[in-house]
């Protein structure tokens, strides 16, 4: 190609003068950037934001779907399952959540003592978390069940209760009987992370409160609790996501019954779908997340205060 | 229990004696000769056809239908793939194949899904080939015509029937018969005094589920029996209260507070009704007849004290649903010639005599009644028989549109039940949020 | 404000002894440094005292009264922790106040003693600051702050200046002692520093694997130290240590085991022909011309002149001997230099036992 005598501003001589090294390995991290937000937008982002615009069309399965605004809410608000399943999705996390950090908690202040097979225990009380899901919860569901089910067959044998209890068919002991399964289940989360910010508070701050003359509740509250307080939030933000979400814990239980007493919105979402009626069954999803996002707000400003 | 099976979701487990029947039957269709390529009909040799058939509790059928649509393929040049679908996870898989522009050349599809899907024209007409097949076998039977007529909502018939299923009543001659009862109930009323008689644990008389799945739906057809409606004529307003209605509530009470439900009937899974039946726990069930199959197999013992009947009948008369199964093909489909001779080649009497005596469904031609399969000998069979000659069209007397799909699978009547019986509401309560809820759902129509 | 007694005591991990036999009587308002290497029991000791760590053996007093079973709050003692341990999500003014608020003191005495103590130390603009925004010398005030709040009768410092840079430790040390001066509680400071033991303390008390070797005030043990491990362990830079033999042949001198003659001027010697280790500090050999009589030579291999002293490295035939000269000097590596030591600073151990011929 021939090169004009121009004066230095062609094009070519641009492109060079601005192709310096720097902008070259910019240009590099970029590409090596590149797949993986590409997967980010593909997998994640465009989903997600799919989902919140199908949610404000009246779209089915094969249909294409015109904007109707707010009526798949205005429609959900009608339904009495609708506020149900808002209802016990937050009792769900609420109680999971409590008994989770108190089991959590204390087994991990058990696990820092000198007591025997301490690495033991730590393994195995890792096991609930470690075995796929729909293992727990179906072996769970065997266990409440009336007829042969494992607790029954306790409670008669051994004449505990002379009769048999329907644990998950009946309204007031079908939402404890699922909070049940749900904290076996994930306690031991709550149980790892407390450990391990227990054993990075150092020791001399217990010492330290020992020689002010702090009892072991005091201590407690003085460097005990402020010491895992971070990751307790954090493990707070996480496990109340993740349960508020959770389908196969009512979904193989209960499906959401009896009656409305266990339904909660991934399940809810899941029956939107069995109608075909996708608009209905986003907006469902779409739904929880306000709720979602007040959740996330209290538990980061809580983070915040902290680093303060 | 859901109409048609309970199996997981594989093949497995076909036993050497179905292969090779299956395989003799297939190979004596082929060999049979004249109904493969035709002359001067179009030629498809070296096309691709993808088959999904539904997975029903009879391994010896589903493998018969595999082997039969592989060797009619064979025989025509057409590479085919068959998959057999779950038929709990059809809903799912077409619903996400629609979506991502994956479905097949052909499928069996029911007719809740027929009718949705072929309102969003996912399906292409078939009326010559419907009208072929109706005019070679003796005409189609009414309840059935009337049932898959899709041509007010996609203009044209898009569904191909080749069998029936519906619910009979099952029940434990031997517990009955202790209590010194032999012949089967006539009306749900009965029904309830049955098996209360028949009711000790660990027996519950009545294994009907009352949970949000499809067996929970035969709650609507016993309210349909006392008179209750969903919507009225006109398929728009909806009447679910009523004292009709209020009866059948009634009905459902008592019986509740008899004790003759099974513990944990208000949260089955599809499979919550078939368990307790062949684990021994219930007396009686409403199911299409794979408990009896699967009894049949593995329990023979349970097989032999089981009668079959119909549903009983509430004041006004008896409503059992018949629900018809489709042969559709969508209009995504890249080798429709193909699929045509496909499903028509399905319909002939050679390959669905032999299916029906494997399967449990009733027949959809007139002809048919004459099938081996029906001749009185397999009480399960004539039940299906008796069903699609005397039992009601889906729906009926409810107008069975999109609307009352959408009702139905929201479990309206489920969740009313559910509301008196476990949340202990006096019906006014739940009929009035019934018909709130039903009403919301039909204004969207 | 109390005495503080050891008597006998002894701390054993199982069948391991790690402390044996300490004791120690400290006076009320003492300065006592506990010296010595790591692992010597030092802070084991310091623990028990505390009532962190159990007594296995002996008693340990506080103002007269036995505080072996009592708990650390009942012994009215406060602590400085090597890392200082403060609250890390409190203030500065809410760690130094913790114990008050603990014994239920009312909110206006809990602010004004912690005033005052913050005064003292120079903390007053940094009490609403959380220590994470400290730097380590402030840190390590605060902890001091938070003991001196408490009002009790003995201070106790677990090696509290080892965290902190060179320059910051000698600020540290002056105003410890400052302090030491103003309140006059007893105190008793851990430290493997001999030089923060040397500078602050009114006595000192050398350990070494559990044992305490020599007890007394700082120049008591300089001059006079009781053994080996002593004598090697206090002074910087060491003293020198020359393995040899007394002789005697019509004037005394000491025959060093690596070659070389050193005379020696008379005084208290130990009997000629046993081995002997001869000590003499750095500081105690002077530079002298080298016609002076019963001067010993030495070749200088390094010289470390740091502004106001020189310290020369040098050998006498194969044995290294260090010299401090107090002042700038001008040699070089491979020269010749001459050296007098004073005849009353040389003194010899028995190499078995260690202990100094007195």
């Amino acid at each position: 190609m021939e090169i004009s005598a121009a004066p230095s501003g062609t094009a070519r001589s641009r492109t060079r003068r601005w192709m310096t090294g720097a902008r070259r390995t910019q240009l590099f991290a970029y590409a090596l950037v590149l797949p993986v937000v590409a997967l980010i937008i593909g997998l994640v982002a465009y989903p997600f934001f799919f989902a919140l615009w199908v949610a404000f069309t009246d779209r089915v399965v094969g249909g294409g779907g015109n904007w109707i605004g707010l009526d798949n809410f205005r429609y959900l608000a009608k339904t009495a399952i609708f506020t149900a399943a808002i209802r016990n999705t937050i009792i769900i996390v609420l109680a999971t959540d409590i008994l989770k950090f108190a089991i959590g908690l204390s087994l991990a202040l058990l696990v820092t003592q000198r007591i025997p097979a301490r690495g033991f225990f730590r393994s195995f009380l890792m096991l609930p978390w470690a075995m796929p899901a729909f293992v727990a919860f179906l072996t769970w569901r065997v266990l409440y069940q009336p007829i042969g089910g494992g607790l029954n067959l306790i409670l008669t044998e051994t004449g505990l209760y002379p009769h048999v209890i329907d644990w998950l068919g009946q309204r007031s002991t079908a939402m404890p009987s699922v909070i049940a399964a749900s904290v076996w289940r994930g306690f031991p989360f709550w149980f790892i992370s407390i450990l391990a910010a227990l054993q990075s508070i150092p020791k001399d701050l217990y010492e330290a409160a020992r020689v002010d003359g702090a009892n072991a509740w005091e201590r407690f509250k003085m460097v005990t609790f402020p010491g895992i307080r971070h990751v307790v939030l954090i493990t707070t933000l996480l496990s109340s996501i993740w349960t508020a979400n959770a389908f196969e814990h009512v979904w193989l239980l209960t499906q959401g019954g009896p009656s409305d007493a266990t339904m909660v919105f991934p399940v809810l979402a899941y029956f939107g779908m069995q109608t075909q009626r996708i608009g209905e069954a986003a907006a469902v999803s779409v739904a929880m997340l306000p709720i979602m996002a007040i959740l996330v707000i209290i538990v980061t400003s809580a983070m915040q205060r902290d680093d303060d | 229990m859901d109409r048609k099976n309970t199996s997981p979701a594989s093949l497995g487990r076909i036993s050497r004696r179905g292969l090779l029947s299956s395989a003799a039957a297939s190979g004596a269709l082929i060999a049979g000769g004249g109904l493969l390529t035709r002359a001067g009909a179009q030629d498809f040799s070296g096309s691709k056809l993808t088959y999904w058939g539904g997975l029903i509790f009879a391994d010896a059928a589903n493998q018969l239908l595999v082997d039969t649509i592989t060797a009619w393929g064979a025989a025509n040049g057409v590479e085919t793939e068959v998959v057999m679908i779950n038929q709990n996870e059809t809903v799912q898989k077409v619903s996400a194949a629609v979506e991502a522009g994956t479905m097949p050349d052909a499928l069996d599809v029911g007719l809740d899904l027929l009718l949705l899907m072929s309102k969003q024209g996912v399906f292409v007409t078939l009326d010559d080939l419907y009208e072929k097949v109706g005019a070679a076998q003796g005409g189609w039977y009414e309840a059935v015509a009337l049932a898959t007529d899709t041509t007010s909502i996609a203009g044209g018939r898009t569904g191909l029937p080749f069998g029936v299923s519906g619910n009979l009543l099952l029940r434990r001659t031997d517990l009955l018969e202790e209590a010194g009862l032999v012949a089967p109930p006539e009306t749900w009323d009965e029904l309830v005094e049955q098996a209360a008689l028949v009711t000790k644990s660990p027996v519950s008389g009545l294994g009907l589920a009352l949970s949000n799945v499809g067996d929970g739906n035969v709650q609507c057809s016993i309210m349909q029996s006392f008179g209750g409606r969903i919507a009225d004529d006109a398929g728009k307003k909806v009447t679910i209260k009523s004292e009709e209605t209020r009866a059948y509530l009634a009905w459902l009470k008592d019986a509740w507070d008899k004790g003759v439900f099974p513990p944990g009937n208000a949260t089955w899974d599809g499979a919550g009704d078939n368990q307790a039946y062949l684990s021994g726990q219930a007396a009686f069930i409403a199911n299409t007849g794979s408990v009896g199959i699967a009894a049949q197999k593995d329990d023979p013992e349970l097989f032999e004290v089981t009668g079959f009947s119909s549903l009983p009948a509430g004041p006004i008369g008896t409503i059992s649903p018949i629900t018809p199964q489709t042969r559709a093909i969508p209009a995504t489909s890249g080798n429709q010639a193909a699929a045509m001779a496909l499903l028509e080649f399905l319909s002939q009497p050679e390959f669905l005599s032999q299916y029906y005596s494997l399967a449990i469904y009733g027949p959809v031609l007139n002809d048919q009644k004459a099938f081996p399969a029906f001749d009185g000998s397999d009480a399960i069979h004539s039940g299906l028989l008796d069903l699609v000659e005397n039992g009601t069209a889906p729906g009926w007397p409810d107008v069975f549109n999109t609307a009352f799909a959408d009702a139905y699978s929201n479990f309206i009547v489920p969740k009313m039940a559910q509301r008196v019986v476990i949340d202990g509401w006096d019906a006014e309560r739940a009929m009035n949020e019934a018909q709130e809820q039903a009403q919301a759902i039909y204004d969207k129509y | 404000m109390a005495s503080l007694e050891l008597s006998a005591v002894e701390k054993a991990y199982g069948s391991q002894k790690v402390i044996h036999g300490v004791s120690i009587d400290i006076a009320d308002g003492e300065f006592v440094a506990l010296v010595g290497p790591s692992g010597c029991g030092k802070s084991t000791l310091l623990r028990m005292i505390a009532g962190l760590e159990t007594i296995t053996e002996g008693d340990i007093s506080i103002g007269g009264r036995r505080v072996n079973d009592l708990s650390p709050k009942d012994r009215d003692i406060a602590m400085v922790f090597q890392s200082y341990a403060l609250y890390p999500h409190k203030s500065v003014a809410d760690n130094m106040g913790y114990s008050l608020k603990l014994q239920r003191r009312p909110k206006a005495e809990i602010a004004q003693r912690v005033l005052e103590a913050a005064e003292i130390l120079d903390l007053v603009p940094l009490l609403k600051r959380r220590p994470s925004q400290l730097s380590g010398g402030q840190r390590q005030r605060v902890a001091m702050g938070r003991a001196i709040v408490r009002d009790p009768d003995v201070f106790l410092f677990d090696e509290p200046l080892s965290n902190l840079d060179a320059k910051l430790r000698v600020a540290m040390r002056t105003e410890i002692k400052e302090l030491h001066h103003r309140l006059k509680t007893t105190t008793v400071y851990v430290t493997h520093d001999q030089i923060e033991a040397m500078t602050m303390a009114d006595r000192i008390v050398v350990m070494n694997h559990g044992l305490v070797e020599q007890t007394g005030t700082p120049l008591d043990l300089y001059d006079n130290p009781v053994n080996l491990f002593v004598a090697g362990f206090l002074g910087s830079p060491a003293m020198n240590l020359l393995p040899g033999r007394v002789v005697s042949d019509g004037t005394a001198s000491f025959d060093v085991a690596g070659g070389g003659r050193i005379p020696l001027a008379g005084g208290r010697l130990p009997p000629p022909g046993t081995g002997q280790t001869l000590g003499i500090r750095p500081e105690h050999l002077a530079l002298v011309p080298s016609d002076t009589p019963n001067a010993i030579a030495l070749r200088v291999t390094v010289t470390e002149p740091t502004g106001s002293d020189t310290m020369i490295a040098a050998r006498l035939n194969g044995t290294e001997i260090v010299i401090f000269h107090k002042d700038r000097i001008n040699v070089a590596p491979g020269e010749e230099l001459h050296v007098l030591p004073q005849p009353d600073q040389i003194h010899f151990f028995d190499p078995q036992t260690g202990r100094r011929h007195t």
